[in-house]
């Protein structure tokens, strides 16, 4: 009751705090509280002199009326300070400890950054995540809320981050957090969170994951399939979602369907397949990739074939919908499934009516399908199909004659049919020809830089000619063999009309040091002295491999060079690379260069 | 020279930016030539720099306990992130070379103990006669005392105007003649109450909830307007009698704004020989009104249980040169151990100390010194925070039987059954309750914990934010 009153007295001149004291004489508010505060005087005095001082204030000339306030506030805080109530609702009950085993030893200075980083927003938060996950000083009791908090965070990479490396760092320790923060209808860190507390907790928790995929908010269902499809016994369900009414939420179950695999899956991805789903359920076909099921989708194609060939414009459209989702599922099946699928595809490719432009998706599908069989029998179809100069066929045709004939018969039987190099054919041509030699020749060196070089054994020595001819300048640098006088020639005839940056520059001089040319070196320094410093902007690897490929005697020159360089950095790792050349041993040297650059490079490692 | 681990370079290092850049010194393998002196006193290097030539830094241990850096860089920050590279290279084991102790750091050597000698040498001249008294000039005290009263009487002249009109009429322009007449108090040798005038500029010019900005800034005024009359009439009295001590009782001095230097603690025979501390708690936060980083540390006085706590301050323009306190795990023993007036948790200092390992032996000690009854530690709390002039979020130890759930919280419950309830000061930066309950059963029954206090006058309630938990066997840093 009395702290009511001194609670009141309170709120009364908080209010004319705000509102001036200038308005405080006789105020009705405060007058009213006068004869409860002197009641109670009788029994206590301190409301004896908190009366006196609100009379005080209460009967104040305006001039004196803040000092009257500030000596009635000051006393009744003082008073209201020995008040403060310590009570608690309810009957308190023991917390029960989780019992989370981890130390609080990490200093301020390690700690307090990295909580910030994960509790703010702002730049180079990652980049102090990563310090602090390299040093170890993430694992400490009082982050695992903040960490486990920003799987919320919106700059994803720091979710995904946390949820990569920091919650697993932290193993079990971090599951009561996890738990408590859960919230199945909550967003997309609420799916991370499901997934790390399966992780931790296994088929434990199935229960809580199946709720969350049958009721829980999108993202939660998501995250809650995706973990489904490990458990067999969870088939039921997962056909249920199959059917739900959110696209994703239907692709995610195909996908947990295929990795069960049992027979209603497939059914059901069958009936997916050749439904309206069809495109998101040719990605978990194609991960299954289960033989009957792609027998199957075969007959289905095979039928839908005819009644493309029969039907009317309608039916044609969903006919050729479905042959290209048949297709596509058996992307990278095509070895395992020729036996079936050559047929097939022989069938659709060499039906007339079936080849006309509106249908080029599914015949470059089945062309590509054709190469992966490896059968003699379809290398062979694709090549005839190429004969005819007909659509993309001619791409198809030329891949599967460089892996069925001899290097001069792929030639003869293609080089006629460049023309000018202008036609479909002939752009079709150089394509094939460029994607063969890219798969042909990447994965031999590593660290390569610019445009592979062909090996010399598989093609015809008469290309490069050709492509001189064609004024095919990258061609011209993959076929070079050797410093022939016509490649020479055609090379540095272009190098002298380019400038530093252009197209195929430094491919052209990295072929030129590649096949040996005695002048490739003053060719290089040529280029680079037209000007080359103002638009050289970073040391990539190619330009790297051309400057340790220049002989010693040029260093004086290649200095002079890099002190043009407008960029500082690049302007001090040329100047290292220069001191590096200078010191190498000069027994490397006579190699032409390309010892220096091995040499450099044993260096840096 | 000392086993070099990486903690101990981190230590050194005088923010966490330094630890960061002289480790990446390490991982850009930024150092081509790294020495050391035949009789292991001193290591020595080139470190890579943005310039043609290398820096030359070193690291001298002649003085295990003060290593001297030296480095030829123009960097403010000492040491240096090249200086501490160097040492983060030796705790990572990369090899050093013998090599002699190149001339120049000889040199500077002998300099340095002729130093030393010639101090020695004046110390002892010195200590032949008695050290002399501080003199006082006083008249130039009395002017300084007439100073100190007029600004109180301008601050108390502009709080009355203020509160005549009421804070729902200051505007902004208000607010900027409020800004002019803090900036004119800089000139009254009043530098605390500067500071709280600022202060309330501060929370006027906030954004957010009026309401919450009229209460905190209702309680300023009356802070004001407290120091004001003690503040003139304690410096009447001194400007009567000059020859009257200063005020040590209270920490009213301090608030004024005196910054007491060590000899005056001295001559007013507060310093304490021979004391151990051990760091309970630790916070760096800024204190915008004040322009300057605020690292403040709790500590207990292990022979007698005191909460004492340490206050180190950075103002923003001198930061980035000064070195970033932080938190202190070993036990610090010095022998003179400053203690500043003030009414709890004083605040205490020291100029040199040693560190050991903390041990369950001094667990054991905190333990015992936490107040067991609520009843007495909240009637003590009571009698601090009236007080105007007090500090309102007095630390404390206090033991406990558990650590309870309540229908909005948590609580603390003492052996009687007395129950403390648990609020988290958004001042204090981190939720520390939200830990609680991933703590060990047995870390939450009968330990001590260390907490703040703060009572909330909108609703009149008194409660605790915990800082820290003492078990027998492990000490439980909930904040830093």
């Amino acid at each position: 009751m009395s702290i009511d009153l001194l609670f009141e007295l309170q709120q009364e001149t908080r209010r004319l705090f705000i509102a001036g004291s200038a308005m405080a004489a006789n105020d009705l508010r405060l007058n009213r509280l006068l004869p409860g505060l002197k009641k109670l005087g009788e029994s206590a005095p301190v409301f004896n002199r908190l009366a006196a001082a609100a009379e005080e204030l209460l009967t104040a000339s305006r001039e004196d009326s803040p000092a009257k306030l500030l000596d009635l506030s000051t006393l009744l805080v003082a008073v209201l300070y020995t008040q403060g109530k310590t009570d608690v609702d309810g009957e308190p009950q023991p917390i029960q400890g989780a019992g989370v085993d981890l130390a609080t030893d990490i200093p301020y200075r390690k700690l307090h950054p990295f909580i910030e980083a994960l509790t703010t927003k702002g730049q180079g938060r990652l980049e102090q995540i990563r310090v602090s996950y390299e040093d170890g000083s993430f694992l400490d009791l009082r982050a695992l809320p903040a960490v486990c908090a920003a799987l919320e965070d919106s700059y994803a990479e720091i979710p995904d981050f946390v949820q990569e490396k920091l919650i697993p760092a932290f193993g079990a320790s971090a599951v009561p957090v996890l738990q408590s923060q859960l919230d199945l209808q909550g967003g997309k860190g609420d799916g991370r969170r499901l997934l790390l507390l399966h992780r931790q907790l296994g088929e434990a928790m199935i229960g809580l994951v199946a709720e969350g995929a049958s009721s829980g908010s999108t993202e939660v269902k998501l995250a809650a399939i995706s973990i489904l499809g490990v458990y067999a016994d969870q088939e039921p369900l997962l056909l249920a979602l199959s059917r739900d009414k959110r696209k994703d939420v239907r692709a995610a179950a195909y996908a947990s369907l295929a990795s069960i695999g049992s027979a209603p899956a497939l059914d059901r991805l069958f009936e997916a397949a050749v439904s309206k789903d069809g495109e998101i359920a040719v990605g978990p076909i194609r991960q299954n990739g289960s033989p009957q099921l792609l027998a199957r989708l075969i007959r289905h194609g095979e039928q839908a074939l005819a009644s493309y060939l029969n039907g009317e414009a309608k039916e044609r459209t969903e006919a050729s919908e479905q042959l290209l989702i048949v297709l596509h599922a058996l992307e990278g099946s095509g070895k395992k499934m020729a036996a079936e699928a050559y047929p097939f595809a022989q069938k659709l490719l060499t039906t007339a009516a079936y080849l006309v432009p509106e249908t080029e998706n599914a015949q470059e599908a089945a062309s590509e399908l054709l190469l992966e069989m490896e059968l003699p029998e379809a290398d062979q179809l694709a090549i005839e199909l190429g004969n005819g100069g007909k659509g993309p066929f001619v791409r198809y045709g030329f891949r599967a004659a460089f892996r069925t004939l001899s290097p001069s018969e792929v030639y003869d039987r293609y080089a006629g049919q460049m023309n000018g190099g202008k036609s479909r054919v002939a752009k079709e041509l150089l394509a094939a020809i460029r994607e063969v030699v890219y798969h042909d020749a990447y994965d031999e060196d590593e660290d390569r830089y610019g445009e592979p070089a062909v090996r010399e054994e598989a093609w015809d020595s008469r290309w490069v000619s050709l492509f001189i001819r064609l004024d095919q300048p990258g061609l011209v640098c993959m076929f070079a063999q050797r410093a022939d006088k016509e490649i020479a020639v055609y090379l540095t005839g272009k190098l002298r009309e380019a400038k530093w940056g252009g197209k195929d520059v430094s491919d052209m001089l990295a072929t030129l040091f590649r096949i040996r040319y005695k002048e490739a070196p003053e060719r290089f320094m040529e280029l680079l002295d037209k000007g080359a410093a103002r638009n050289m902007y970073y040391m990539h690897g190619q330009l790297r491999r051309l400057v340790a490929s220049m002989p010693k005697s040029y260093v004086p020159r290649l200095r002079a060079f890099g002190e043009q360089l407008t960029y500082e950095s690049l302007r001090n790792e040329w100047m290292t690379l220069i001191e590096e050349i200078e010191q190498a041993p000069t027994s490397t040297e006579e190699e032409n260069g390309r010892g220096v650059w091995g040499w450099l490079k044993s260096k840096m490692s | 020279m000392p086993t070099i681990t990486e903690a101990y370079v981190d230590s050194l290092a005088p923010n966490a930016g330094a630890i960061k850049n002289g480790r990446d010194l390490i991982k850009k393998n930024s150092f081509p030539v790294l020495n050391e002196s035949p009789d292991a006193t001193l290591l020595f290097g080139e470190c890579n720099g943005s310039g043609k030539e290398p820096y030359r830094c070193s690291v001298d241990f002649v003085n295990e306990a003060s290593p001297v850096f030296r480095c030829s860089c123009p960097s403010r920050q000492f040491p240096c992130k090249h200086a501490l590279g160097l040492l983060y290279a030796r705790a990572m084991g990369s090899p050093f070379t013998p090599a002699e102790v190149p001339q120049d750091i000889a040199d500077k050597r002998d300099k340095a103990e002729k130093r030393e000698e010639k101090k020695k040498d004046a110390a002892e001249s010195e200590g032949n006669a008695p050290a002399a008294k501080r003199k006082v000039n006083k008249s130039a005290l009395v002017k300084k005392f007439a100073s100190q009263l007029e600004g109180l009487r301008l601050l108390e002249k502009l709080v009355l105007q203020l509160v005549q009109s009421g804070l729902g009429s200051v505007d902004k322009k208000t607010v900027q003649m409020i800004e002019e007449q803090a900036k004119q108090l800089g000139n009254h040798f009043i530098p605390g109450v500067q500071a709280k005038l600022r202060a309330f500029v501060h929370t006027m010019q906030t954004e957010g909830d009026r309401e919450a900005i009229y209460s905190q800034a209702m309680e300023q005024l009356l802070l004001m307007h407290s120091l004001v009359k003690k503040g003139v009439s304690y410096l009447e009295k001194r400007m009567e009698n000059p020859e009257l001590p200063m005020e040590t009782g209270t920490s009213l001095e301090e608030q004024l704004g005196h910054a007491w230097q060590l000899a005056e603690l001295r001559e007013y025979g507060r310093a304490q020989s021979g004391a151990e501390l051990l760091q309970l708690s630790f916070l760096s936060y800024a204190d915008a009104a004040r322009g300057e980083y605020v690292d403040a540390g709790w500590w207990v006085d292990l022979s007698d249980g005191t909460v004492r706590s340490t206050r180190h301050l950075r103002p923003f323009r001198a930061a980035r040169a000064l070195k970033e306190e932080d938190t202190v795990r070993a036990v610090v023993r010095t022998e003179e151990l400053f203690v500043y007036p003030g009414e709890v948790n004083a605040r205490v200092r020291w100029e040199t100390a040693t560190q050991r390992e903390a041990g369950e032996a001094d667990y054991s000690k905190v333990k015992a010194a936490a107040a067991a009854s609520y009843a007495d530690v909240v009637k003590q709390v009571k009698n601090i925070i009236k007080n105007p002039l007090a500090d309102k979020t007095p630390v404390m130890l206090v033991a406990f039987r558990s650590i309870d759930k309540t229908a909005d919280g948590l609580c603390l419950r003492d052996a009687q059954g007395k129950l403390l309830p648990v609020t988290d000061l958004k001042t204090n930066g981190s939720a520390t309750s939200a830990l609680i309950a991933l703590l060990d059963e047995k870390d939450l029954r009968d330990q001590a914990a260390l907490v703040m206090f703060s009572h909330r006058l909108d609703d009149n309630r008194l409660s605790v934010q915990l800082m820290s938990i003492v078990t027998d066997s492990r000490f439980i840093r909930l904040l830093y």
